[in-house]
C-alpha cells in the first residue's frame, strides 16, 4: 500500500473485492477536494453501482478518477471503461426495471440521478464507456 | 473473513453490518443470519446498518430479501440506525426500501420487534 | 432659515384643542383603517403628541432634516412602518401629516382674515409635505425590507425544525414547497431526526398555500425518507381547501398518515411514543 495522495486514480475493476477499492479510493479523493458527506456518499453509490455493472456484465473494466478544475470550480470525474459487449439499446437499459439479469435495472438509471453530469457511450462487440462528472458546491 | 459478529439476545440475534463488504461477502453473511435463526429459533432479528457508509441497490435488494427470508422462517426484521446520507441517496436513487420495519437504533429495534412478536402471540 | 414667528406659535397654542378636534374629524372621514390600526385610545395622545412636538418644531426651524424633528420623523417613520406591515397604502400614511393643513390653515385663515399669516401657511405647507415625504420615504424602506424577508423565506437556507417533545420534531412548513425547498427541508429533517432521535415527525403544511400533484410527491418522499430513518410523519394542517383540491387532482396521500389539526396530530404523536399528556381541558 503506498501512501501517496492520488489526485487521479486508476485501477482496474474485474472482480468484487475491486468494486469496494474503487469506492473507497473515489470517496478518499473527494473527501480531499472538499465534498460533502452527502455528495460523497451520492458518488460513491453511483461509484458502485457502475463498477458492478462492468463486473457483473462485462470484462476488462477500468476506472480512472481525477480531480477536474474549471476557472474556480473544482470537481471530480470518474470514467467507466470496458471492453464487455456493449449495450444494444442504451434508452431502454437506463430506464428503471430493465436488467438482462433478473436484477432489479435500477443501477444505470440510478446511478445517472444521483450524478450531476453522466454520459454514457457504446458499441456493440467493443465495449461501454460511462463519463460522470460532479462538481463540489 | 466472514467475521461479522452475530449477537445473541433472548429471543433475537443482532447483527452489526460492517462496513465495505463485498458482493460475494454479504451473500455468505445472509446465508449465516439464516442459518443463526434457524440453529437458535430466533423470532426477532436486527440488522444494524449504523455503520455502512453507502447502501446501493445490490446491498439494498439483499437487506429487503434476508427479511423476507426471516419472515418465512417466523423471524420479524428491523433495519436500525440507517444514516441520513444513505437515505437521501436511496430516495434519489429511487430505490424504495418498503415492506421492512425501520428504527434510528437498536434499542427502538429491541422495542419495536418485541411489540410485534407480542402482537403476533394474542 | 425660516421660523414660525411667536405670534402664530402663541396662536396655535391656545388653539391646540381646536386644531386636534378638527383634525381628527379629517382623519375619520380620510382613513378609518388608519383610525382602526393606531386605536381609538391611542388616537388621542398620538395626535396630541405630534402636534406638540410640531408646533415646538416648527418655531425653531423648517429643516426637518435637524434635530428639532427627530421625534416627529421617528414618530412617522414607526406608524409608516405599522401601516406598510397592516398593508396600508402609503397615501393613507401620508394623509396622517397632511391632514394636519386641513386642520390649521381654516383656523388661521379665520384669524385677521389669513392675510397676515401668508408666510406662516407657506412655511407650515412646506414643512408638512416634506413630513409626508418621509411617510413615503419609509414605506418604500420597509416595503423592500418586507419584500427582502419574503424572497428570503422562499428561498430560505434554513428549516425550522422545532422539537416540541420528548422524541417528537415539528416543521412548519411555508411558502412553496418546489424541487429544491424539499431537498433543503429534507436534509434539515433528516439531520434533526438524527440529531433527537425523535420517532415521530409532525410536518405541518398549512402554511403551504396549493397542494398539487408536484407537492404531494415532495410530502410522500419525504415521509419515505423520515420512515427509512426509523421516523414516523404525520402531515397536519390539510384544510378543507387543500383536501378539496387533492381529490379534485387525484392525489393520494394514503400512505402518509394526516391530520386535519396540529392539536390532533400532536396527539397522535402522543400515542405513538407511548408518551401521556393532559391537554387543556
Ligand atoms: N458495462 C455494461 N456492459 C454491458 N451491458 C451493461 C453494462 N452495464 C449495464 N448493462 C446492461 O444494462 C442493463 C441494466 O443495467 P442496470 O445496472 O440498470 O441493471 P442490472 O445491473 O441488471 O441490475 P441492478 O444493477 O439493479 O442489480 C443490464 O441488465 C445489462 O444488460
Ligand atoms: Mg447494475
Amino acid at each position: 500500500m503506498t501512501n501517496i495522495q492520488r489526485d487521479k486514480i486508476d485501477i482496474p475493476v474485474t472482480s468484487f473485492e475491486e468494486v469496494i477499492l474503487a469506492r473507497q479510493l473515489v470517496r478518499e479523493l473527494m473527501e480531499r477536494l472538499g465534498f460533502s458527506l452527502l455528495a460523497q456518499t451520492r458518488i460513491v453509490t453511483a461509484v458502485s453501482e457502475l463498477a458492478r455493472n462492468m463486473v457483473v456484465h462485462a470484462k476488462d473494466g477500468r476506472l480512472t478518477a481525477t480531480k477536474v478544475t474549471q476557472g474556480a470550480r473544482v470537481g471530480v470525474n470518474c470514467i467507466f471503461q470496458d471492453s464487455g459487449p456493449g449495450i444494444e439499446d442504451i434508452d431502454q437499459a437506463m430506464r428503471e426495471g430493465y436488467s438482462t439479469t433478473k436484477s432489479l435495472g435500477l443501477g444505470l438509471g440510478g446511478a445517472k440521478k444521483l450524478c450531476g453530469e453522466f454520459n454514457i457511450t457504446s458499441s456493440m462487440g467493443k465495449g461501454t464507456k460511462i463519463d460522470i462528472t460532479e462538481w463540489v458546491k | 473473513m466472514s467475521d461479522i459478529a452475530i449477537i445473541k439476545i433472548g429471543n433475537k440475534i443482532i447483527v452489526p453490518i460492517q462496513n465495505e463488504l463485498n458482493d460475494i461477502i454479504a451473500e455468505k453473511l445472509q446465508a449465516s443470519i439464516l442459518k443463526t435463526i434457524e440453529s437458535v429459533g430466533a423470532k426477532g432479528l436486527i440488522i444494524d446498518v449504523s455503520t455502512l457508509s453507502i447502501i446501493d441497490s445490490f446491498m439494498g435488494r439483499l437487506l429487503v430479501d434476508t427479511a423476507k427470508m426471516a419472515q418465512l422462517m417466523g423471524c420479524e426484521t428491523a433495519l436500525t440506525g440507517m444514516r441520513k446520507e444513505v437515505v437521501l441517496t436511496l430516495v434519489q436513487l429511487g430505490l424504495i426500501i418498503s415492506d421492512i420495519n425501520t428504527s434510528l437504533n437498536i434499542e427502538d429495534g429491541i422495542e419495536l420487534l418485541d411489540r410485534i412478536i407480542r402482537g403476533r402471540n394474542d | 432659515m425660516a421660523r414660525l414667528n411667536e405670534e402664530v406659535k402663541t396662536i396655535l397654542k391656545s388653539k391646540q384643542t381646536d386644531i386636534l378636534d378638527l383634525w381628527k374629524k379629517h382623519l375619520f372621514t380620510k382613513s378609518k383603517q388608519l383610525i382602526e390600526l393606531i386605536g381609538l385610545d391611542n388616537l388621542n395622545q398620538r395626535t396630541t403628541n405630534f402636534l406638540t412636538q410640531f408646533i415646538d418644531a416648527l418655531s425653531i426651524g423648517d429643516d426637518i432634516s435637524q434635530e428639532n424633528y427627530k421625534r416627529t420623523r421617528e414618530f412617522l417613520s414607526d406608524l409608516s412602518q405599522e401601516m406598510t406591515q397592516k398593508n396600508l397604502t402609503p397615501s393613507e400614511t401620508a394623509m396622517f401629516v397632511f391632514s394636519v393643513k386641513d386642520a390649521i390653515f381654516p383656523l388661521l385663515m379665520a384669524e385677521f382674515d389669513g392675510k397676515k399669516f401668508v408666510k406662516s401657511i407657506l412655511l407650515i405647507n412646506s414643512v408638512i409635505d416634506q413630513l409626508g415625504l418621509v411617510t413615503i420615504e419609509e414605506y418604500l424602506n420597509s416595503r423592500e425590507i418586507i419584500i427582502r424577508e419574503q424572497q428570503n423565506a422562499l428561498t430560505e437556507t434554513s428549516v425550522p425544525v422545532v422539537k416540541v417533545w420528548n422524541k417528537i420534531i415539528m416543521v412548519p412548513l411555508v411558502g412553496m414547497l418546489d424541487s429544491s425547498r424539499t431537498e433543503l427541508m429534507l436534509e434539515t429533517l433528516l439531520e434533526s431526526i438524527e440529531d433527537t432521535q425523535a420517532k415521530v415527525a409532525i410536518l405541518d403544511i398549512s402554511g403551504i398555500p396549493i397542494v398539487d400533484t408536484l407537492v404531494a410527491g415532495h410530502l410522500i418522499k419525504t415521509a419515505t425518507a423520515a420512515r427509512l430513518m426509523g421516523t414516523d410523519c404525520i402531515i397536519t394542517g390539510i384544510g378543507s381547501k387543500i383536501s378539496q383540491t387533492m381529490v379534485q387532482l387525484g392525489i393520494d396521500l394514503s400512505a402518509v398518515v394526516s391530520r386535519t389539526t396540529l392539536e390532533d396530530g400532536l396527539k397522535l404523536a402522543f400515542e405513538i411514543t407511548n408518551q401521556k399528556i393532559k391537554l387543556g381541558e
